[in-house]
């Protein structure tokens, strides 16, 4: 039995686009906005000096200040004797429920190591979804098309991490306050990373393309009456 | 009720408390506090900062990060209201600086002032909670050392004493584990003996309990302030 012979047809390459490793890796830099929480905002690094070995925490529900924060830690505990995951917080108490020195379980742990290594391969991510949009850049057909959706693509990933990221931290609060906002927060940021990356980009195609093809016409002069 | 009590035990030697290389010369002295009502707060309780503040200043000029200042015009320590200021090296490098978003060159102060003093435990710049923040302790009649000298990163690292001995401080302070207990050195027992003789009338006047704990009653006190 013989195969069906298929027809073949030129493929067009799609641009290739950095939006998913750097909507993705973003999540490590932005600061992501707690709702109804005066200025907290999730992060992954500490605010202020710190010892030259770094920090031993990893999650940081933080002000600008750094005053008020809420942060998962390990080492330890002057509370239970014992070297362990806690939360160490001052000034957030009321808005989590979580005491200083809260132990935290195996679920706390996961979340410690995997923002502890999210904090180094965001950044990595971000560095390649960059190059990658560059590269999209020097190879598109029309550059200055590719350069204004590559850059409002960042913009809008910024944006909607912003809106998602603060959405999914207040439902994860409302679920499990701490590592319930953590998730909901970092989840939202890279969905609402992702959706804002294509959605500003595609505006910012057709845009550029609406300009592209405007003509203005002069009207002929006429004699004033 | 638990009384609120000081604590202070003579010998830590033990790794958890986070003080790092602990030195063969000096006497060392690890503070902590336990309040009757336990804290749901981390750092240190504003009575009990005020009480070390005070013992501090009674001896000592206390030298500590501050970012609540106007960054001094001019090299070398310059006389203010609050005590004499410098700008410092930040010590760490520009591109760690950039990185870490650190000042490359943070501002001392030096202080006999309690009041001032008691923002060491207190400021988010070089939070205390973080091990960001760290004071050398100089008496009234030492000087102070060149302020070019003073590599300040290198004062947070494991060997914060020798280098805090290499500028001629008689003593210093900084935070142990969580910020949750204080480390304790200087040069010579009888500025020990005088420090916690002041702490023990202040904790006193405060209504506050002194005890001199072993390093394992120590630790089993401050679990305690939980139960």
């Amino acid at each position: 039995m013989s195969r069906p012979v298929q027809a073949t047809q030129p493929v067009h390459d799609a641009p290739p686009s950095g939006a998913i490793p750097y909507a993705i890796g973003q999540a490590s830099t932005v600061r992501i906005p707690i709702p109804g929480t005066q200025g907290l905002c999730i992060e992954l690094r500490p605010r202020g000096y710190v010892p030259p070995g770094g920090s031993t925490s990893t999650l940081f529900f933080q002000d600008p200040s750094g005053r008020r924060h809420l942060r998962l830690d390990y080492g330890y505990n002057v509370r239970t004797k014992t070297i362990d995951y806690h939360w160490n917080q001052k000034g957030t108490n009321t808005h989590f429920g979580i005491a200083d020195h809260t132990t935290v379980g195996r679920p706390g742990q996961a979340a410690y190591k995997a923002a502890k290594y999210f904090r180094y391969a965001g950044r990595a991510l971000v560095v390649v979804g960059v190059a990658v949009d560059v590269v999209s850049i020097v190879l598109a057909s029309k550059p200055l098309r590719r350069a204004s959706e590559v850059v409002a693509g960042w913009a809008g990933a910024w944006a909607g991490c912003k809106v998602v990221g603060a959405g999914g931290a207040a439902l994860g609060t409302a679920a499990t306050p701490g590592l319930g906002t953590a998730i909901g927060g970092v989840g939202g940021c890279i969905i609402g990373g992702i959706g804002g990356y294509w959605a500003a980009s595609t505006v910012a195609g057709e845009v550029y393309d609406w300009a592209e093809d405007t003509f203005f016409t002069p009207l002929p002069e006429v004699k004033g009456p | 009720m638990k009384q609120s009590a000081i604590l202070v035990c003579r010998e830590p030697r033990g790794a958890r408390w986070q003080l790092g290389d602990l030195p063969l010369i000096g006497e060392c002295a690890l503070l902590g506090w336990r309040l009757a009502v336990a804290p749901a707060e981390a750092g240190v309780p504003a009575e009990v900062a005020k009480m070390i503040a005070g013992a501090l200043t009674a001896t000592f000029r206390v030298a500590f990060a501050c970012s609540k200042s106007l960054r001094p015009r001019g090299t070398g320590w310059i006389e203010g209201e609050a005590g004499d200021w410098a700008c410092v090296s930040g010590g760490g490098g520009r591109f760690k600086a950039f990185w870490r978003r650190e000042s490359t060159t943070p501002v001392l102060l030096a202080t006999r002032r309690s009041e001032i003093a008691s923002r060491l435990f207190d400021d988010p710049v070089y939070p205390w909670w973080l091990q960001g923040q760290v004071a050398l302790l100089w008496t009234a009649d030492a000087p102070l050392p060149a302020a070019e000298s003073i590599a300040w990163a290198t004062l947070l690292d494991e060997g914060w004493i020798s280098r805090a001995t290499a500028l001629g401080a008689q003593g210093a302070v900084r935070p142990g584990v969580d910020g949750d207990v204080a480390g304790l050195w200087v040069t010579r027992s009888a500025l020990m003996a005088q420090l916690l003789n002041t702490l023990e009338e202040r904790a006193g006047a405060a209504g506050f309990a002194y005890q001199v704990l072993s390093e394992e009653a120590f630790a089993q006190a401050l679990a305690a302030d939980a139960a």
